[in-house]
């Protein structure tokens, strides 16, 4: 009878606290007792010193030329330069090359800055450049973004001068350069220290430099103090991995961070009463979708595509899953991007799909599978338009699984259906639209011949206005072929504390934190 | 005649079970809980008040009502409903898990014991190298390895507790293969099958029973963890852990999307704690007057 006693006040005591979690009147106000950890008494005395940010995942390597991370970007982003730079605005301005000149259709000039050293005291020089060049070509990390790049004719005239050559008239040749791939390496260094550990202890010319890398932990970055350009306003520069969403939110309302990525569309309400952070958030280069394999039955039957799009209320499944944060795919690439032009949405027309489907032989049924990774967002999206494709007679087989498996299935060819999304760091449609060609053997599995002859033209031309009228001819054509379904673009969301300034809201995750200050 | 006493002794032994079970209250209440989840599972389309996938996107994220009594979630579900109908999955993953385990790893241990010498050597040193590994983590990487599902799940779940059965079955079955009715079945020419099954087990089956029972509750909770990380049941069934996996992200928003599924969870452990240690409690004969 005693032992029942204690087992029921453990019980009780267990659901005071469940519910004392649970009470929305303490969590919902901003300041209240949940959030007064930040010691309100002691406003920015001194002039802060340390720039502290939590980003969603651990870079993998530091290496630019094996990197396919955002999470990587975001730190190589502040460890290496680039010869070009690309502005807020999309603009290119100049990084380690003070100027260039176009020599011939297939050759650009590029004027080094003079004077520049490496984090290792080492000179920076044109044959830093044309190393990083060649191992951009040949290592898997960036070879196919950069195959347009001729690395073998690129010609060094003088410690400070470079002819880098393309192998066909290349129109993003500038957006590659300045993406995460185009960062420019110590070639003495790599040299001496090998690839493995040069993408742990990372040597480059950025403004910072990588002093400790905690693994699972943070990254630690120390000011360059011979930095060519502007020196970042403070001296050490904190990166925190944490993976959870609402945990970086609460990270910020406490203090312990200044500055979190990928803010979660359910946290941005709340932050945004507290006045002691600010959401910054602007339209990203995100695009996310739903593939369907067109080597494989039922897909090879566009009237089972266009059925399968026309069945999905998209702008539904948008709110259900994005709430604010997004917005409906209304073309293939998002607003960002070089050449965007608005071509849809499709319009959501069940009875029309069911009709489809009938026509295509389909009228008693269909069964698909869908695979994609854990994402929140993805595994929301696909609840709902398994529930709508069941209202036109599709049952949906949902199978979740790590990234690497799902990656490596689409590259066996084995993905039915897949959710996944493209971040075209470059801003160039060129590299919006790389899952397209027929040589691309990953989620689409497409040949067609009029896109890859579309996509060519585009890469091709150099004349910003004629690009965007192929670019958009081709995206008009692409959009009738149903091949894949769009979902949305997501915004790019930040949040910073009160007194962060100079905080850029950069659309591909990657902003130049050395530019920041702090203010009262 | 001798049929008739032995059938006499066992149904006095029964009852002399059921008394004491009864005068143990938490396992009572235990057992009730259980009861009550059970039918519930049974008959969850006719109790439920709606289906667990039906989604209502006008009704996103709302409190409890009279209309939903414990709110809907992220996609517009009754959360109750799903809860319900959760229940069936729940339940049976724990049932059938530990039915695995209890076979699979009773029989090794039944075979260990009655034959000895290098069977029991090389069993149970097999088993030994399977416990040096966490359950959980092993459950993960078969669940990985056999893809995510909730039959997959089962397996995972049942071959990681298995060890744990085969050692209890082993010692119980030690001590009792030396008794008399064993030699007796024996000398009739019985054959080890027989023996292993018909006289041993049987006579050797309550810390079975109430390790199994104890089982449940963790096969539940792994099942839940199996499910929070992505591997075990796939949408849009509606497991425990599994709602909360996809609550998570709404815990500083939205209580009862995380609540309701987790205290679904502890009260069924709950349950199940309490009728195994009652059981145990009424069937272990060191603890009996």
């Amino acid at each position: 009878m005693k032992r029942f006693a204690k087992l029921i006040s453990l019980a009780l005591c267990a659901a005071m606290l469940l519910s004392a979690c649970g009470s929305p009147g303490n969590s919902s106000t901003p300041g209240g007792p949940g959030t007064s950890g930040s010691n309100p008494g002691q406003p920015a005395a001194q002039a802060k010193n340390e720039l502290k940010v939590a980003i969603r995942a651990e870079p993998s390597t530091l290496d630019p030329h094996n990197s396919t991370a955002l999470a990587n970007f975001a730190v190589q982003r502040m460890v290496f330069d680039t010869l070009v730079v690309q502005d807020e605005n999309g603009g290119i301005i100049p990084g380690l090359a003070e100027s260039w000149e176009v020599m011939d259709e297939l050759t650009i000039r590029f004027h080094l800055r003079s004077g520049v050293r490496f984090s290792n005291g080492a000179e920076f020089t044109a044959e830093d450049v044309l190393f990083s060049l060649q191992r951009a070509v040949t290592e898997k990390g960036s070879a196919s973004m950069f195959s347009s790049f001729d690395a073998e004719n690129t010609e060094i005239i003088d410690p400070l001068t470079i002819d880098i050559r393309v192998k066909q008239p290349f129109a993003a040749i500038y957006n590659y350069l300045a993406s995460a791939r185009g960062d420019i390496i110590c070639k003495s260094a790599l040299e001496e220290m090998g690839a493995e550990a040069y993408g742990r202890a990372p040597v480059g010319t950025g403004p910072f430099v990588l002093t400790e890398w905690k693994t699972g932990d943070s990254l630690e970055l120390t000011r360059n103090e011979d930095y060519w350009g502007d020196k970042p306003a403070y001296e050490k520069l904190t990166i925190r991995v944490i993976t959870e969403a609402a945990n970086r939110s609460i990270e910020l309302e406490t203090g312990g961070v200044d500055i979190i990525y990928d803010v979660a569309a359910n946290d941005v309400e709340r932050l945004e009463a507290n006045d002691k952070v600010k959401v910054v958030s602007g339209p990203g280069y995100k695009f996310s979708y739903i593939t369907m394999n067109m080597s494989m039955a039922p897909f090879d039957d566009i009237r089972v595509r266009e059925a399968l799009i026309l069945a999905l209320d998209m702008p539904t499944i948008v709110n259900v899953a994005y709430g604010s944060s997004a917005s409906v795919a209304d073309s293939l690439m998002a607003p960002t991007v070089f050449g965007y032009a608005k071509i849809g949405p499709y319009a959501y027309n069940p009875d029309r799909a069911k009709e489809l489907l009938a026509e295509a032989g389909y009228g008693g049924g269909l069964e698909v599978t869908v695979m994609l990774n854990e994402d929140r967002n993805f595994i929301d999206v696909m609840e709902v338009a398994q529930n709508m494709w069941r209202s036109v007679g599709v049952e949906t087989d949902i199978q979740i699984m790590d990234q690497a498996t799902l990656l490596s299935k689409a590259a066996n060819g084995e993905v039915p259906m897949g959710v996944t999304n493209s971040t075209p760091t470059t801003g160039d449609p060129d590299h919006a639209l790389m899952i397209w060609p027929t040589s691309y053997k990953s989620f689409l599995r497409n040949s067609n011949t009029r896109i890859d002859e579309y996509l060519e033209a585009g890469k091709a031309a150099y004349d910003p206005d004629e690009r965007a009228a192929i670019y958009q001819e081709a995206m008009e054509y692409m959009w009738q072929q149903y091949n894949l379904i769009p979902i949305c673009f997501t915004n790019s969301v930040y949040a910073v504390a009160a007194n962060v300034e100079n905080f850029e809201c950069h659309p591909g995750n990657t902003p130049n934190l050395a530019k920041v200050t702090f203010g009262p | 005649m001798t049929e008739q006493t032995a059938k006499k002794g066992r149904s006095s032994r029964r009852r002399e079970f059921w008394v004491r079970l009864c005068r143990n209250k938490a396992a009572l209440i235990g057992m009730v809980i259980l009861c009550i989840l059970m039918i519930t599972a049974v008959f969850a389309p006719v109790i439920a008040p709606y289906h667990y996938d039906e989604q209502n996107y006008q009704m996103i994220n709302q409190l409890p009502s009279l209309a939903h009594p414990l709110g809907t979630d992220n996609c517009g579900r009754d959360i109750l409903s799903r809860l319900i109908y959760g229940s069936r999955v729940s339940l049976q993953i724990g049932f059938i898990a530990v039915g695995i385990g209890a076979v699979v790893g009773g029989l090794l241990g039944a075979v260990a014991a009655f034959y000895g010498k290098a069977a029991d050597n090389i069993i149970m040193r097999c088993i030994d190298i399977v416990l040096a590994i966490p359950s959980t983590l092993l459950a993960i990487s078969i669940s990985a390895a056999l893809g995510p599902g909730l039959t997959n799940a089962m397996i995972a779940i049942g071959i990681g507790s298995a060890p744990n059965y085969a050692r209890i079955v082993r010692a119980s079955v030690l001590t009792v293969k030396e008794q008399e009715f064993v030699e007796a079945a024996r000398c009739v020419g019985a054959s080890d099958a027989y023996i292993i099954l018909r006289e041993i087990l049987p006579n050797a089956l309550s810390p079975i029973i109430v390790q199994a029972t104890l089982g449940v509750a963790s096969a539940i909770l792994s099942a839940a963890a199996l499910s929070f990380i992505g591997l075990g049941i796939q949408p849009p069934s509606p497991e425990w852990g599994a709602m909360l996996s996809a609550g998570r992200v709404y815990i500083r928003d939205f209580w009862p999307i995380v609540t309701f599924p987790g205290v679904a969870i502890m009260i069924t452990i709950f349950a199940l704690n309490l009728f195994g240690d009652g059981l145990r409690d009424v069937l272990d004969p060191r603890l009996r007057r």
